[in-house]
């Protein structure tokens, strides 16, 4: 076939004698070109069309050694690899007769020590003719390197970039939560963090801002310092990103670091692009004091190409989609729903106490065991379940192919199991769990944001729950979860609006003691919801660390109330419940002993009342506690008995005076054969350890007598009174005495 | 002389060019100079008393501008993808490249470089990359171009590993 091109170009230069010769013609365009061109024979060789380029000349010789290739016959697969292995496919090609040609792509070809060639090869059929076209790309190289090189710097430089801004805030807020002291007066920034590029505000829970920088200034451009000082940022910035992170408000109010990247407008509104990390700066009653807010202006990342952004939809932690790539997919996901009438899910999971991973561990482990979550979250999952890594702790799935509620549950459930294993580190294992909402379209939300809300605010009652596990978003969770945060929200300002108060329960002595003794128990007056009991406070309380200023208002309380009683004549011994938090996390000793002094108090008249739950995590150092306690002359008592962690073993190793049987086994006398016999051992164990015994809950006659029999030392409960106003006691305590 | 074919892939900017001058030419160059296309060079080792030409083929590396080109493997026996210690990104490059790679090639033997070690690294591989690179723990090597550590170790391994499997095949 190629030698029928080369007949038919001698041919033709014969018939068109004084003529341009059409063979030289082309040959001449190709070279001008700096194009070889040959046509392929079925022997194996490519046949020259015209003289071929010096430089192919050049670099055939070097390849094959050969002082002078043979005229037109070149063996171009044999020298060439790279041809050779684009043959397989330009065979297909000329097989086809096709129209069409096909593209080798560029390859390096040396031609000696300072010089290279840069080519590419392209396979098409002339006139059903097969054709390979060798073209030398070796000048527009240049310029196309450039492109890419300038591209790929480019990339580089903000891969990098990226990656130190995230570490250089982590490293900032670290070194501001060492050198910040809430409460001083006098904060100041050093003249280094006041230089520094990364923009700093610490502001109270408010947005009052306390302390800033210049670099805050510039990405706001404002115009003078006194503009930041009137409008915080904080809400601002919560607005904007709130749109990308919904549960970005609750994230912050519960005292958790947030960390994201969002748009923002400066005073111009010119928009901007920022990332952004608020961490919570707590006080030494471990509450929520300030914000530490750190943000970098990252526009000219953003912005710089817009290729570029594709690679950030990766989380470069977990290496799953980011929370960008999230709000597209949840998006198109929706809207493919809408259109088919189908339902997704989405899944929301929270990893339980990753807060403490990192803190206890460092980031480098915390990133190790967020990896490998991510791991363990795709191996459960089908392929076409999708799964992102939102920042922080937080994953979504969406699940687009079920059946109905319970295959979720059950998706959900494997979750859950292949997450709860050791994670192993270098030097010790850790165990994983994670809490995880669940919220299906369209039931839950018909737009991505309520979804993301609903799936967001039944992982908060999962973890509200007890952790580990999941539920599905119903309005019970949502109610939930708002009366909560309402709730927490309302604590804050209760103890300085005055808003709680004390009643006081009287504890009757049924055996040999004349001792007068009453319970103190706390209720919350809200200004709105009227009364809320304990059992709607107290947790939330504890979880958020007021539950520490709780329990020093009523230590106060109740002993400025002996005084009172003291003063009036009545001499009787207050107990007031103590939360775990307060021997963990702030001198209980101290504050009884410096209360009792403040109110001229004999000890013997208070009591602290401590639950099961105290002794869970570090009993030596609470039994230390209670006994520097004891040694004050305060007596202990000991909540709840029986529904917790009781162990005999442990019960004679506290130095308890009082044990208090709970309600839930006195409601059953005498009848209830069980609860006779947990009775019956708990009192008589006690004796023999020396422990008074109360029981809680008497509300009839018959358990009263029942009591009795078994030598019970004291019994409260509605059979003798209510919890009463001081008034009422007062009362009580008159008619006593007239008796 | 047995000759084999041996694809270097990767992210971009991981040190694949760097990695194949060091080895072939004992030449480091510290400024970045990207490769387009394909670049072929060859270095005989000698292997359990056997020369093996390597025909390297140094591949340009994948980013948003350029698609992996399962074509470049046709016929390779051994595949090096290289990673970068300094940047966790090219980690999960070099996981999507061993799954296009496994679509295209059935029996080729794959080595992981984890390359610049000769800088701090910035991550490690977790449990999550080795089981989807599942790449034997004697396959993966720290190296770094510009020292020349493990490169020639890395290299002779490859070359033990695609004689292995024309012996055993």
């Amino acid at each position: 076939m190629a030698e029928q091109v080369n007949k038919d170009s001698s041919s033709s230069k014969k018939s068109n004698e004084g003529n341009p010769d059409s063979g030289e013609l082309a040959s001449n365009i190709l070279n001008q070109l700096d194009i070889a061109a040959f046509c392929w024979t079925d022997q194996g060789f490519f046949n020259s069309i015209g003289t071929p380029p010096d430089w192919f000349i050049e670099l055939y010789q070097k390849k094959t050694r050969a002082i002078k290739p043979e005229y037109h016959e070149f063996y171009l697969g044999v020298s060439f690899p790279f041809i050779e292995n684009f043959l397989f496919d330009a065979e297909q090609i000329w097989a086809e007769h096709a129209n069409k040609n096909l593209r080798s792509g560029l390859w390096t070809e040396t031609v000696n020590d300072f010089s290279e060639l840069y080519l590419e090869a392209v396979a098409m059929n002339a006139n059903k003719v097969p054709i390979l076209l060798l073209m030398n790309e070796t000048t527009n190289f240049e310029i196309r390197h450039k492109v890419f090189q300038n591209a790929r710097n480019l990339a580089l430089k903000n891969e990098q970039l990226e990656n130190s801004i995230q570490q250089h805030q982590r490293e900032l807020q670290k070194q501001l939560e060492k050198i910040y002291n809430p409460s001083s007066s006098s904060n100041e920034l050093s003249s280094e963090l006041e230089e520094e590029t990364t923009a700093i505000m610490i502001c109270k829970q408010d947005g009052d801002v306390e302390l800033y920088n210049k670099a805050l200034i510039d990405i706001y451009s404002l115009s003078a310092k006194e503009e930041l000082k009137r409008q915080s940022l904080l809400d601002q910035w919560i607005k904007e990103a709130e749109k990308q992170y919904p549960e970005i408000h609750r994230v912050i109010k519960s005292g958790n670091q947030w960390e994201g990247e969002f748009e923002t407008v400066d005073v111009n509104t010119e928009k901007k692009w920022v990332r952004l990390m608020i961490a919570p700066l707590v006080n030494e009653d471990n509450q929520i004091a300030r914000y530490i807010c750190i943000a970098n202006d990252i526009s000219s990342i953003k912005l710089s190409v817009s290729e570029i952004e594709k690679l950030t939809q990766i989380d470069p932690t977990t290496h799953l989609p980011n929370r960008q790539s999230f709000w597209k997919k949840l998006a198109e996901e929706i809207d493919n729903c809408r259109q088919s009438g189908e339902s997704l899910a989405l899944m929301y999971l929270d990893l339980d106490h990753f807060k403490q991973v990192n803190d206890d561990l460092g980031p480098k482990q915390a990133d190790f065991l967020l990896n490998t979550v991510a791991t363990r979250l795709k191996r459960c999952l089908k392929k076409c379940d999708y799964v992102a890594h939102l920042g922080g702790d937080e994953f979504a799935v969406v699940i687009c192919n079920f059946s109905d509620q319970q295959a979720l549950a059950n998706i959900a459930q494997r979750i859950k199991d292949n997450l709860y294993r050791d994670v192993s580190f270098s030097d010790f294992t850790l165990n994983v769990s994670a809490s995880i909402g669940i919220a299906v379209y369209p039931q839950h939300g018909i737009k991505p944001r309520l979804l993301v809300k609903s799936a967001d605010y039944a992982m908060y009652h999962a973890k509200e729950m007890g952790r580990n596990q999941f539920q599905f978003s119903s309005p019970y969770s949502k109610r939930r979860i708002k009366q909560k945060l309402y709730i927490e929200q309302g604590l804050k300002s209760a103890l300085a609006n005055n808003e709680f108060k004390l009643l006081y329960q009287p504890q009757i002595s049924v055996g040999k003691s004349t001792e007068h003794r009453i319970e103190a128990l706390i209720r919350w007056m809200h200004p709105t919801q009227g009364l809320v009991t304990p059992a709607d406070f107290i947790s939330i309380a504890e979880e958020s660390g007021i539950i520490i200023d709780i329990g020093k208002w009523v230590l106060k309380s109740a002993c400025e109330q002996i005084s009172i009683l003291r003063n009036a004549g009545i001499y009787t011994k207050i107990s007031i419940n103590v939360s775990p938090k307060q021997f963990k996390y702030s001198d209980l000793t101290e504050d009884v002993r410096s209360t009792l002094q403040e109110f001229k108090i004999d000890p013997s008249q208070l009591e602290i009342e401590v639950t099961e739950s105290i002794f869970v995590e570090e009993m030596d150092d609470v039994i230390k506690q209670l006994e520097a306690l004891r040694a004050l002359g305060v007596s202990i008592s000991l909540d709840d008995f029986g529904t917790g962690y009781s162990s005999l073993s442990y019960l004679k190793r506290l130095p308890l005076n009082i044990l208090k049987i709970d309600r839930s086994f006195i409601s059953e006398l005498p009848n209830n054969k069980h609860s006779q016999t947990i009775v019956e051992s708990i009192i008589r164990m006690a004796h023999q350890l020396s422990i008074q015994v109360i029981a809680e809950g008497v509300e009839n006659q018959a358990q009263l007598d029942y009591l009795k029999k078994l030598d019970c030392d004291f019994v409260q409960g509605y059979l003798f009174s209510i919890p009463l106003e001081t008034r009422e006691l007062f009362t009580l305590y008159q008619s006593l005495s007239v008796q | 002389m047995i000759s084999k074919k041996i694809c270097m892939v990767g992210a971009f900017a991981v040190g694949k060019t760097s990695l194949v001058r060091q080895f072939v030419e004992s030449i480091f160059d510290e400024k970045y100079h990207t490769t387009i296309g394909v670049k072929i060079d060859k270095r005989q080792v000698s292997v359990k008393d056997k020369m093996v030409q390597l025909m390297l083929w140094d591949i340009e590396g994948v980013d948003v501008f350029t698609e992996f080109k399962p074509s470049y493997l046709r016929g390779a026996s051994g595949v090096i993808i290289v990673a970068d210690s300094t940047r966790p990104k090219t980690i999960e490059v070099a996981k999507q490249i061993k799954h296009e790679v496994e679509l295209t090639l059935s029996n080729a033997q794959f080595l992981l470089l984890i390359n610049k070690s000769d800088l701090a690294a910035k991550w490690q591989p977790t449990e999550n990359d080795l089981i989807h690179l599942d790449i034997d723990s004697n396959n993966i090597f720290n190296t770094s171009a510009k020292t020349g550590s493990n490169v020639e170790k890395a290299f002779r391994r490859i070359a033990e590993l695609v004689l292995d499997t024309q012996v055993n095949g």
